[in-house]
C-alpha cells in the first residue's frame, strides 16, 4: 500500500495543476487523453478480459458521438443529457455486438466487426444529410466553454469510468471473464455461463465507449464521418497494446504515453506514428504485458487474487 | 432411481457415427469404468453428458431431470464435474484463481469459498503452488488442479477422462484415495481409462465400447473373462 | 453494349483474385489472417515504382526487384515476429494491424499521401466491336492471371508445392513424415508475397499508387477470401469474378459510393448466412 502514496500525490498534483496554469496547449491535449483513456480501458474489458477481439469499438464510439450530436442539434437536448444518451446508444450497440460474439469467435468476429466499422463509415458518408458526411456536423453545444472546466469534466469522467471498470475487473465477474478468455469450454464445465459474461463485457465496454463519444463530440463541438476512420481504431490499439491489456489501468497508461509521445515527437513529424507502430510491434512480440503490466510484475510480489496480467 | 441415465443416445459427425444408441446407468456410491479401443466414442460420450455437444437422438437424465438439452454451465451447476484427457486449466490464471473461477451455486461468502479452495489445494498437495500461474505446473500437477477445481463444485457425479494417463504413480494413488472417499460419501463416477489394471480394480461396473456402441457391460471379473473383449483388446 | 464493363470486370476480377489468393495462401500456411495485406500489396507497387524511377531499372527488372524484396522481407517479418506468437490470436492480429499502420504512414511519408502515376508500359488501344479497349488493361489482366497460373503450377506440380500443401493439410502428419513445417510455412509466406507484389504492380498500372488504396485493397482481399471461404484457395477465382462483376456493374448503374459499401455488405452477409463461404473449409486453428 505504501507504494500508492507517491501515486496518489502525483494524481493530486495532476488534478490541481490547471488551477495554476490555466488554459494551455497541454491542457487541451490532456482533455483528449482523458476521453481516449476511457475508450481504451473499456476496450480492455472486452478484449483483455473476455478475449473477444472486436474491431467495432470505435464504431460504437462514433455512433455514440453522433447520437449526442443529433440530440443537441435537432432536439435541443442539454449537452449533459445528450452525452448520457450516447452511453445508452453504446449499451444497445454493445448488446448487438454481444449477440454477434455468440455466433462468431476469434477471427470471424474480428472480420465481421471490421466490416461493420467500414460500413459505418460508408453509411455516414452516404447519408450526409444527417451526418454531415466528410465535413461533419458543427456547432454542437459543449457542456462548458471553458477549457479548464472541460479538463475537470473529462477528468472526472475518466476517474469514475476507470474505477468502475477496474473494480469490475477485480471482482469475481472479472475472474469469470478471464476464465472465458483462457478456455471457454473449461469455463462452461465449471459452471460459468460464457454467453452471459461475453455479452456483459460488450454491454459494459460499449456503454463507456458511447459516453466517451458523447464527451468527445461535445468538447470538439463537431463530429463527422471521419470518426469511423480506421485511424482511430489503430491508435486505440496502439494505446491498448503499449499500455498492457487485461489490466484496465494499462490501457489508461497507454493512452497517456501514446498521445503525449505523439504530441511531443512533433519534431519528427509524420514519423511519430511509424515509431509508435514499431514500438507496438516490439511490445506485442516481446513484452505483451505492456508498460503497465511489466511494471507491475517488477514492482509487486504476486498477489493471490488479482485480475492483473 | 439411478443418478445418471444415458438412454439410447446417438451422435454423428459428418459420416461417422461416434456414439450409437448407447444406454448406460450409474447410481450412487458407484464407479463405472468405461473402456474400449481408440475412437470408440468414449470421450464423445463424456462430452455428450456434460453438455459440450448435443446428442442427435436419445436422452440423458440426471436423477429425473433431462440434461441433454441444457448448456454445460447449467449441467455443471447441477453437480456434474468433469476432467479432460489433457487438463483444461486456465493457464494464465494462478492456481488459486483457477479454483475460484468456478460457479458459486450456494452463494457462499468469499471467505468460505477461499477456505474451501485452500482446503482442496491442501488435499491435492498443490497448496504451495497457489500463487503460481497454472501454466507453469507439471502435467501431473495440472491434472490434480483440474480435479481439485471440479471438486469445489461439490459434484454428485464426476466424469473423468483418462485421469491416470501419463501421471506419476504417487499422483495416481492420491487420486484413487480421494475417489474412494468420495464414492463412500455417495458420489457417482464415470471414468474412461486405458489403464486396465487400475480401472478394473476400482470399478463396480465396467462398460466396454467399440465403434460407438456398448458391446459389453458387467462386473470387472466378468469383463476380463469375456472373450469378445479379449479379442478386441488383445487380438485373439 | 456491355463489352467495356466486361473487360473491366475481367481486369478487376484478375486483380481481385490475385489479392484474395495471396491472402488466402498466407492464412492457410500460417493460420494468421494478415490485416496488413492491402498495405503489402501497395508496397509491391511502390517498390516497383522506386526501382523503376530511382534505380532506373527497366520495368520487368523493377518488378523482379519488388518481388524479391517483398518476398524476403515479408518472410523474415513472419519468421521473426509472427511465427512465435501464431497460436495467440489477439497478439498476432494486433501485430498485423500495427504493420498496416506503419506501412500506411511510411508510404505517406516517403511517397506522399496523394496518388502517384504509374508508367503505362503498354500504350494504345485495340478495337473490338467498335469500342476501344486499352492494351494496358489486357496486358495487366494477362500478367495477373499468369501469376495465379504460375502459383498453381508451383503448388501442384512441384515438390515444394507438395510440401506446402501437406503442411497446410495436416501439420502434425507432415512433420511426422519428415517435412519441416516451419520451412513450409515460410515458403507459403514467400509464395504468397510473390503474388502480393505482382498484385500491387497490377493495381498500380490500372489505377495509381496511393496509401488510400491500402485500405481498399485490404477490403477487397478480405471480401474475396470470405466469399470463397477461409482456407479455400482455388474457390477464390470464381468469388473474385463475382465480386468484380458486381463492383463494375454496381458502380456503373448504382453509383460511386457502391464500391466500398458493397464489399463491407458482402462480408457481413456472407458471415451471417454462410460463414464458411461458398467453398469454405472450417476456420483454421493452427
Amino acid at each position: 500500500m505504501k507504494q500508492l502514496i507517491p501515486v496518489v500525490l502525483a494524481a493530486a498534483l495532476y488534478a490541481a495543476h490547471p488551477l495554476f496554469t490555466g488554459d494551455s496547449y497541454l491542457l487541451r491535449i490532456l482533455i483528449i487523453v482523458h476521453i481516449f483513456a476511457v475508450l481504451a480501458a473499456s476496450l480492455d474489458i472486452i478484449v483483455g478480459y473476455t478475449g473477444q477481439l472486436t474491431a467495432g469499438h470505435t464504431a460504437v464510439f462514433g455512433w455514440g458521438a453522433f447520437a449526442t450530436a443529433w440530440l443537441i442539434l435537432w432536439f435541443n437536448t442539454p449537452p449533459e443529457a445528450a452525452v448520457l444518451a450516447g452511453g445508452l446508444v453504446g449499451a444497445l450497440l454493445g448488446f448487438g455486438v454481444g449477440i454477434l460474439c455468440l455466433r462468431f469467435k476469434y477471427l470471424l468476429l474480428t472480420l465481421v466487426t471490421f466490416a461493420l466499422l467500414v460500413l459505418s463509415y460508408a453509411l455516414a458518408r452516404q447519408f450526409h444529410e444527417i451526418t454531415g458526411g466528410e465535413l461533419g456536423l458543427h456547432g454542437i453545444l459543449p457542456i462548458s466553454k471553458s477549457a479548464v472546466a472541460n479538463f475537470y469534466i473529462t477528468f472526472g469522467f475518466m476517474l469514475v469510468s476507470v474505477s468502475l471498470l477496474f473494480l469490475l475487473g477485480r471482482s469475481r465477474v472479472g475472474l469469470y471473464m478471464k476464465a472465458v478468455k483462457e478456455d471457454e469450454a473449461a469455463a462452461e464445465t465449471v459452471g460459468i455461463d460464457a454467453v452471459k459474461y461475453k455479452v456483459l463485457a460488450n454491454v459494459v465496454g460499449s456503454t463507456f465507449a458511447g459516453l466517451a463519444g458523447g464527451f468527445f463530440t461535445t468538447y470538439m463541438t463537431s463530429v463527422g464521418a471521419s470518426i469511423f476512420f480506421l485511424d482511430y481504431l489503430l491508435r486505440l490499439i496502439l494505446m491498448w497494446g503499449i499500455g498492457g491489456g487485461g489490466t484496465i489501468i494499462g490501457p489508461v497508461v497507454g493512452a497517456y504515453v501514446v498521445t503525449l509521445l505523439a504530441e511531443y515527437l512533433r519534431f519528427i513529424e509524420e514519423y511519430r506514428l511509424i515509431l509508435l507502430g514499431v514500438v507496438l510491434m516490439v511490445f506485442i512480440r516481446f513484452m505483451p504485458s505492456g508498460i503497465y503490466g511489466t511494471l507491475v510484475k517488477l514492482l509487486q510480489p504476486r498477489r493471490v487474487f488479482s485480475a492483473g496480467g | 432411481m439411478s443418478r445418471l441415465q444415458v438412454d439410447m443416445v446417438s451422435k454423428r459427425f459428418g459420416g461417422i457415427t461416434a456414439v450409437d444408441r448407447l444406454c448406460l446407468e450409474a447410481g450412487r456410491n458407484e464407479i463405472v469404468g468405461i473402456i474400449g479401443p481408440n475412437g470408440s466414442g468414449k470421450t464423445t460420450l463424456l462430452n455428450l453428458i456434460n453438455g459440450l455437444i448435443k446428442p442427435d437422438s436419445g436422452k440423458i437424465l440426471l436423477g429425473d431431470k433431462p440434461i441433454h438439452t441444457l448448456k454445460p454451465h447449467q449441467i455443471a451447476a447441477m453437480g456434474v464435474g468433469r476432467t479432460f484427457q489433457i487438463a483444461k486449466i486456465f493457464r494464465e490464471l494462478t492456481v488459486m484463481e483457477n479454483m475460484l473461477a468456478t460457479v458459486n451455486k450456494n452463494n457462499s461468502s468469499q471467505t468460505n469459498l477461499y477456505k474451501k479452495a485452500a482446503d482442496l489445494l491442501e488435499l491435492t498437495g498443490l497448496a504451495h503452488k497457489a500463487r503460481e500461474k497454472a501454466g507453469t505446473l507439471s502435467g501431473g500437477q495440472q491434472k490434480l488442479l483440474e480435479f481439485a477445481r471440479a471438486l469445489i463444485l461439490e459434484p454428485t457425479t464426476m466424469l473423468m477422462d483418462e485421469p491416470f494417463a501419463g501421471v506419476h504413480p504417487t499422483v495416481v494413488s492420491k487420486l484413487l484415495e480421494i475417489i474412494a472417499r468420495m464414492k463412500s460419501e455417495g458420489k457417482t463416477f464415470l471414468i474412461v481409462s486405458h489403464d486396465i489394471n487400475t480401472i478394473t480394480s476400482i470399478s463396480d461396473k465396467i462398460v466396454v465400447m467399440s465403434e460407438g456402441k456398448k458391446i459389453a457391460e458387467g462386473m470387472p471379473e466378468e469383463i476380463m473373462a469375456d472373450r469378445e473383449v479379449a479379442r478386441l483388446y488383445l487380438g485373439f | 453494349m456491355v463489352l467495356p464493363e466486361l473487360v473491366d470486370s475481367l481486369l478487376l476480377g484478375s486483380i481481385f483474385a490475385a489479392a484474395g489468393i495471396s491472402l488466402s495462401l498466407y492464412y492457410s500456411a500460417t493460420g494468421i489472417f494478415n490485416f496488413s495485406h492491402g498495405a503489402l500489396i501497395m508496397l509491391g507497387g511502390y517498390l516497383t515504382y522506386s526501382a523503376f524511377t530511382q534505380l532506373g531499372l527497366p520495368l520487368p527488372l523493377a518488378v523482379l526487384v519488388s518481388v524479391v524484396v517483398l518476398g524476403v522481407g515479408n518472410t523474415l517479418f513472419y519468421r521473426c515476429l509472427l511465427h512465435p506468437i501464431r497460436h495467440h490470436h489477439i497478439p498476432s492480429t494486433i501485430l498485423t494491424l500495427a504493420l498496416l499502420l506503419v506501412l500506411e504512414r511510411l508510404a505517406s511519408v516517403i511517397y506522399g499521401p496523394w496518388g502517384l502515376p504509374f508508367p503505362t508500359f503498354l500504350p494504345g488501344t485495340i478495337e473490338a466491336g467498335g469500342i476501344p479497349i486499352s492494351i494496358q488493361k489486357i496486358g495487366v489482366s494477362v500478367m495477373t492471371l499468369s501469376a495465379i497460373g504460375l502459383l498453381w503450377v508451383v503448388m501442384n506440380k512441384t515438390w515444394t508445392g507438395l510440401g506446402v500443401r501437406a503442411t497446410i493439410d495436416n501439420m502434425a502428419a507432415a512433420a511426422s513424415s519428415g517435412i519441416n513445417p516451419e520451412l513450409m510455412m515460410m515458403l507459403g509466406v514467400f509464395l504468397s508475397s510473390v503474388v502480393t507484389a505482382l498484385t500491387g504492380v497490377s493495381i498500380a498500372s490500372t489505377l495509381f499508387l496511393s496509401p488510400i488504396l491500402m485500405s481498399q485493397m485490404n477490403m477487397v482481399a478480405i471480401a474475396v477470401s470470405i466469399l470463397a471461404g477461409l482456407g479455400s484457395l482455388w474457390g477464390i477465382l470464381p468469388s473474385a469474378f463475382i465480386l468484380a462483376l458486381s463492383d463494375v456493374f454496381g458502380a456503373t448503374y448504382v453509383g460511386g459510393w457502391f464500391r466500398f459499401v458493397n464489399l463491407a455488405v458482402a462480408i457481413i452477409i456472407v458471415l451471417l448466412l454462410r460463414p464458411q463461404g461458398i467453398f469454405g473449409v472450417k476456420e483454421r486453428v493452427v
